[in-house]
């Protein structure tokens, strides 16, 4: 055999082609006696957040009632579970947070400070000093 | 002949039960096969009752839902149908995803060896494998399945009754395990191979039950658009889920003799002049870090380049980088787009022919 194969899974690039959500449940969790679920019990009374959960369909609510402070946790595809606390917080800010983290991809947070992020080959090559004429290098 | 008789009466006399190696098929008894005569197949008739899930009940399935609607599939596209290729389960009185799993497994193979045939004609065989592999082999199809949010269903009828957890739910979650082995007690660290899991072990790999469930899930999901939508829709949703991916060609080449690989290549493609490998440029060759180009030519003609520390190493470049560029070419039509496949509309053959593989 001339050349042998050395087995690789291709690379997943969520938005070419297809794109999915990554966070694909929300569990949302409130005390029906604590103040600090007030926030959260005022969106699930004035159907506030049946209007969010119809719009973002892909992503499927579930609400528990606990004693205890309330919280959302947020599932992502990549097997991580992100809980955030939501005490004492006002019906609109709790709608913000989710908003927010059910855009998220469910990787941690980190500092780039670079201008391009990509999994491909550069595509003007990288410059070479030797592929100019010999008169023209550059000479110490 | 003799020597079985000896082989058996050795192994009674030892206790040991000889087993056949080779594969013998059975009749599958969950299914209540009765047939009048076993030869005869028009007879054979499965016994095993089964129906399909309601619309109703299936529309009452939050995460059968918000699975439909995150892989934005049509309308057209039954709940039910959706929920059935998720059950992998034989006994559970619901119909299983066993027929839209070979349905959606060719469509599958057809739409991604096309699509390898027409943009690499060249590549050698063990490689167009491995790529077909890549592309729609049980470990992709299980991250896909993960990336689409598919959730295995683990929680036992108690657990379920125990949490007040609403029956629905479960139909929109991957069901494979049985009510036993949902109740296995499990120890982190440690996980025990089922049968069918010792089968495909090789080495300290071997192909988990739930990665195989979840890339049965996903072929039976592709197969359930193909009967809801037509063939259309189910080739757009491939190219958009499975051949969007990023295919690494250039990291599964594994070359023992290169050189000696591009030196039969140019005879059989009968290039006139014969093959040499120069030095295009060096630089500190009495330094620690010297640096070489070296090229493979074929007279005049540059068929690669490559740079190494050492004139060996440019060299083997060189020539990894000659085959590399020969077996990775991509046709293009005469505007400069990708050649187009087969199924397209209006399709006239553009592409080449591969000459096949070199022997050494």
């Amino acid at each position: 055999m001339p050349v042998k194969a050395i087995a690789k899974t291709s690379i997943a690039r969520n938005g070419i082609g297809a794109y999915i959500v990554p966070c694909h449940r929300i569990s949302l969790q409130y005390c029906n006696w604590g103040g600090s679920s007030t926030g959260l019990r005022e969106l699930l009374k004035t159907g506030r957040l049946d209007k969010l959960a119809s719009e973002k369909k892909g992503i499927f609510f579930d609400i528990n009632k606990k004693n205890g402070h309330p919280t959302a946790s947020f599932h992502y595809n990549n097997d991580t579970i992100k809980t955030v606390e939501i005490a004492n917080l006002k019906p609109s800010e709790i709608l913000a947070k989710i908003d927010e983290h059910s855009q998220r991809s469910g990787n941690d947070l980190f500092k780039f400070n670079h201008k391009v992020l990509s999994i491909n080959d550069s595509v003007r090559g990288i410059w070479s000093p030797l592929h100019t004429p010999k008169s023209h290098r550059h000479k110490i | 002949m003799i020597k079985g008789t000896i082989h058996q009466t050795w192994s009674r006399s030892l206790g040991v039960v000889s087993r056949r190696s080779y594969h013998v098929p059975s009749i599958n008894k969950a299914l209540k096969t009765e047939y009048d005569t076993i030869n005869d197949y028009g007879s054979y008739k499965n016994n095993v009752f089964t129906h399909r899930l309601p619309e109703s009940t299936a529309q009452q399935s939050p995460s059968l839902v918000a699975l439909h609607s995150r892989l934005n599939l049509p309308s057209k596209y039954s709940l039910s149908t959706l929920s059935q290729a998720l059950n992998l389960n034989i006994n559970d009185g619901l119909v299983n995803n066993f027929g839209l799993n070979t349905l959606g497994k060719n469509l599958l193979s057809y739409y991604v060896s096309e699509h390898l045939l027409v943009k690499y004609p060249r590549l050698p065989m063990p490689i167009h494998n491995v790529a077909v592999d890549s592309l729609m082999g049980h470990e992709t199809l299980h991250e896909i399945g993960k990336i689409w949010g598919i959730q295995v269903d683990s929680s036992t009828k108690l657990d379920k009754y125990l949490s007040q957890e609403s029956e629905f739910i479960k139909y929109g979650k991957l069901r494979f395990l049985s009510e036993q082995q949902k109740g296995e007690v499990k120890e982190s660290g440690v996980h025990e191979l089922s049968s069918q899991e010792s089968k495909t072990k090789i080495d300290s790999s071997f192909i988990s039950d739930e990665a195989q469930a979840y890339a049965s899930a996903v072929r039976s999901i592709i197969g359930g658009l193909y009967t809801h939508t037509g063939e259309e829709a189910t080739k757009k949703f491939i190219q958009d889920h499975i051949l969007s991916r990023k295919l690494p060609l250039e990291e599964m080449f594994q070359f023992n003799q290169p050189t000696r690989e591009l030196v039969r290549l140019c005879d059989k493609l009968n290039f006139a002049e014969p093959l040499e490998i120069r030095l295009i440029a060096e630089t500190g060759r009495l330094s620690a870090h010297a640096i070489y180009v070296a090229g493979a030519f074929c007279g005049t003609e540059k068929l690669g380049e490559g740079i190494g520390s050492s004139i060996a190493e440019a060299k083997t470049r060189s020539v990894v980088n000659a085959l590399m560029s020969y077996y990775l070419y991509s046709p293009l039509d005469s505007e400069g787009n990708a050649a187009k496949v087969p199924s397209d509309k209006d399709y006239k053959f553009e592409g080449i022919v591969g000459l096949g593989d070199v022997s050494i």
